[in-house]
This record gives structure tokens, sequence and C-alpha cells, in this order.
């Protein structure tokens, strides 16, 4: 296939392709938007410390760590080390005290921390698998029908998963079924789910096998949210007494509300004092900083008192949240693209 | 600028532009209704920030607007779309501009939102690696590699349509 020829039919499939004039309309709608942000913040400026409807309360405004310009520190902070807390939540919700997230930008100028993750995980960097090099994964990263594995030293492997049938779903629909629950906890297996059976690779031999059907996933419970989260939805897996859940409670209250904020996205974490919520912030920013949707699934703990979350934006970074606070770090950052990442 | 001066120039933009604007969309995301969501969605955006678009580039603006928009779409649904619609349809014989068309289609919808992206703008609105690079807010390396790869599963997901395509003899 020529590029040239490619061309000429990507012109010929779209150019009968019409559709009304929708300018006045977009105009509209932006004025409409414009008018309700500016409302928003009068609002947000008359509302601070006043008790809101729906049983919210925002309790401070705690200014979020200290993000740093990029390459400006390079000193990182180690799991364990006592560090000051602000334990103060930044608002409450229904009782549960609840913190808010750095946004996307913040995110990328976060303090680094050690980890048995790298610093960058360049997926394009990946070569390509040989049985029995890597006994065991930390992570699994899917990109179409190949896998990139993380081994413990770093090292990335990509696993070719082509033989893996699409998995059909009661209502019929079929799709590939890499999942956050691939990864075996032990990190020695990848396991996907098959009409029949459940496909087992085994990174210790290279090879394939099956179990019978729904035996190979292994799920955690996700912690139960101190609140009512009927109509969230959990997703991504659940680690260690903490998941992330997408949208469904809209009352969560959020920093800045004047700001274009979506609806946020939350996760909860046990911890000794019980289980906390980080609530997932945002600005927008020129159209190129708004959270996606199942933004941020949990990736793991360093330890009891650090959550690890995969922060989904163009250039994906693994984020350290010391449960219960507002400090924040940076584990690491991901290159190149993928579908979706599992975790032991 | 006043309200009026930039709803004026705003709408003559956008009239101008939106139909290639959904020809791109229709081939992001390979639906004409989505496509056309995508586009307003995208207009909405760019008049939202018009009076310092006007001046620069709000053609780029609104394309990585409907790129970006459609990935996270895409991530919000690929638990439950059908990948394989049309799979059980006969295959269609080389020739007609229909049967190439339904070939392209069955193709592109085996790459990944980011592959199919990448293919969009490189080779239908001819931008540059670079420009393709800050619409899809990855680097010019991924740019290359995706294309790279893209193209390999073009032609192996339509290996009529690769036949069909090569350059004569």
């Amino acid at each position: 296939m020529t590029q040239e020829r490619l061309r000429e039919l990507l012109r010929e499939r779209v150019a009968d392709e019409q559709m009304p004039d929708r300018s006045a309309q977009a105009w509209g709608r932006a004025r409409t938007v414009r008018r309700r942000r500016r409302l928003g913040a009068v609002a947000g400026v008359a509302g601070v410390a006043v008790l809101v409807s729906g049983g919210i309360a925002a309790l401070s405004s705690t200014p979020l760590t200290d993000p740093r310009e990029p390459g400006v520190s390079d000193t990182r902070t180690t799991p364990g080390a006592p560090t000051p807390t602000a334990v103060v939540p930044d608002a409450t919700y229904e009782g549960a005290p609840l913190w808010w997230s750095p946004d996307q930008a913040q995110e990328r100028t976060l303090t680094p921390i050690d980890s048995q993750f790298p610093a960058e995980i360049d997926l394009d960097a990946s070569e390509p698998f040989v049985p029995g090099e890597l006994g065991h994964a930390i992570a699994a990263f899917a990109r179409g029908r190949e896998v990139v594995l993380l081994g413990p030293s770093g090292e990335l492997r990509t696993v070719d998963v082509s033989s893996v049938e699409k998995f059909t779903k009661p209502n019929g629909y079929r799709y590939f079924p890499a999942s956050s629950w691939m990864l075996t906890p032990d990190g020695e297996h990848l396991v996907f789910p098959q009409d029949d059976h459940d496909a087992v690779f085994s990174l210790g031999t290279g090879s394939w096998s099956t179990v019978p059907r729904g035996t190979g996933l292994v799920k955690q419970d996700p912690p139960r949210p101190p609140f009512d989260a009927s109509a969230a939805q959990q997703y991504g897996a659940a680690h260690q007494g903490a998941a992330s859940w997408g949208m469904g409670v809209a009352a969560l209250p959020v920093r800045d509300s004047g700001e274009d904020l979506s609806g946020p996205e939350f996760l909860v974490a046990d911890s000794a004092d019980g289980p906390a919520v980080l609530a997932f912030m945002d600005r927008f920013s020129n159209g190129q900083d708004n959270r996606w949707k199942d933004c941020c699934p949990v990736a793991g703990r360093l330890d009891q008192d650090w959550v690890v979350y995969e922060s989904r934006q163009s250039t994906p970074l693994l984020v350290a949240w010391h449960v219960g606070t507002g400090e924040f770090r940076l584990v690491s950052r991901i290159l190149g693209a993928y579908d979706l990442a599992s975790f032991v | 600028m006043t309200d009026r001066d930039g709803a004026a120039s705003f709408t003559r933009w956008a009239s101008e532009r939106q139909q290639a604007l959904l020809r791109t969309a229709v081939l992001l995301c390979g639906d004409h209704h989505r496509a056309e969501d995508l586009v307003q969605h995208a207009l909405t955006e760019v008049a939202l920030r018009w009076s310092r678009l006007r001046d620069e580039h709000p053609d780029a603006y609104a394309r990585q607007v409907m790129v970006r928009t459609n990935i996270s779409w895409w991530r919000r649904r690929r638990r439950e779309v059908v990948l394989d619609v049309r799979d059980g349809t006969a295959t269609p014989g080389p020739g007609a501009a229909v049967d190439r068309r339904l070939l392209l289609d069955r193709a592109l919808a085996q790459l990944t939102p980011k592959q199919r992206a990448t293919v969009v703008l490189r080779f239908y609105d001819d931008l540059s690696e670079r420009a393709t690079a800050e619409a899809l807010g990855v680097s010019v390396g991924t740019v290359k590699s995706q294309t790279h790869v893209a193209l390999a599963r073009l032609r192996e997901a339509a290996p009529e349509l690769a036949d069909l395509l090569e350059e004569p003899t």
C-alpha cells in the first residue's frame, strides 16, 4: 500500500460527507458556558466556608504540595521516611475526609519518589520477550495484540498475544480481553478470559495453557466508600484496600468551583484512621488538560501509607498519594501509547 | 473585539471550515453522527477561546480537540464497543468505490484511536510529524512508531486493500 494511494483512498472515503452549518449554534453555546463560568466564579467567592446543601462542607483550601517546575528538583523522597503531613482534609463529604489531587499539569512536576518503578517507562524501547529471561513482572501494558511487561529491574519485554481470541459478552459484544487484572498478583502469568476457558501465559516458560473459565483472573475486593457511592462505577483493579470510582457522586466538593471542572472521579484508600477519599481535580487549560473518563485507576501501594494511581493523560504518569494527607509524589512517566495497564 | 465582531468572524471561519473538520472527524471515528458531535464540540471549544485563537491557528486547535475527545470517548467506551460488527458479511470484491470504502472502514477499525488519528492526520490532513505529535500530545518519535505500526496493521487487516492499492507495475 503506497502512501499516495492511501491518501487518495482517504479522500475518496469522505468526499461526500456534509453536515448542516453549526457555527451560530457553537457560538451561542460558548456564550452560555462563559456566562455560567462567570456566575460560578461569583458564587465560589461568596460561598467560602458556607455550608452547602447535600451535607457538603468546604472546610479549607489547603494548598497542594508544592508543584515544581520540570527539572527543578531531583531530590527523591523515600516511602516510609517521616514527612510533614497536612492531616486536615481539603473538605468533607457526608462526614468523610476528602483530599484534592493535583491537576494533571501539577502532577507532571511533582517531586519524585523512590519506588520499584523506574522513573521513566519507555514502552517503545521494549525488546522481544525471551522465555526464561523474565520470571515475573511488576506491570503489564496492553497495546493492541501485544503486551509489554515491566520487569523488576526495569527491563521491558514484549509478548505477542495475538493468539488470544476476542471475548464475547452475554449481550454479544466482542472485545479483546486485556484487563487491569491480566497480570496475576505474583507477576508470573498473564490471564485472558476466553469464551469457554481462560488462556494463561507463563512468563517463566513462555508457554500458553488453559484453565477453566473464570478461574484464572484474581480480583481483590475494593474498599467500601465511606458514603453512598451506589451510583458510581468502580473501575480498574483494587489493590490492598484501594480502588477508584467513576462518575456517579456528582456532588463531591471540588476545588476552584468557578473553573471548568469535570465531575470528579475519586479514589478510596483504607488507612489506619479509616477510609480516606481522594477526588481527582482538574483545571481546564486550552482543551489539553481535562481528565479522561476513568482517568486514574489504582496501580498499587508503595507501602501502607502511599497509594499509587495511574494518571491517564497524554503522557501518562504514576503518581503516589500519601493517604490521608495533601502529599503527592511522582513515581514514573510512561512513554509510548498503550491501551491499559495491569499492576501486581 | 466586541461580541458582535467576535461572533461574525467566528461564524465566518466556522462556516468555511466545518465541512473539512467533519471529514477529518469521520475518518477519526468512523461514524457520521459521532463525527458531527465531535465537530460541534470542537467548534464550541474554539468559540470559547476565539479572542485568542482568531489570530493564531483555530484549525489546529479544533483538530486537536477532535482527536483528543475521540480518544477520550473511545477509552470511556472501549469495554462496551463492538469491535467486529462487520464480521460475517461477504468480502467485497475490489473494483468499486463502495467496496474500497468498506475495506478501508474495516481496516481502520482495527487500529487504536491513536494509530488511526496518526494515519488520518499524516495522510489525510497532510500534517507534518511534528504537527501530528502536537495534535495528539505525544512525541515525534511516537508518531513515527505509531505510523509504522498503523500502516503494517492496515496491510495486515485488509490484504485485499493492500493489493488494490499497490502501485501498478
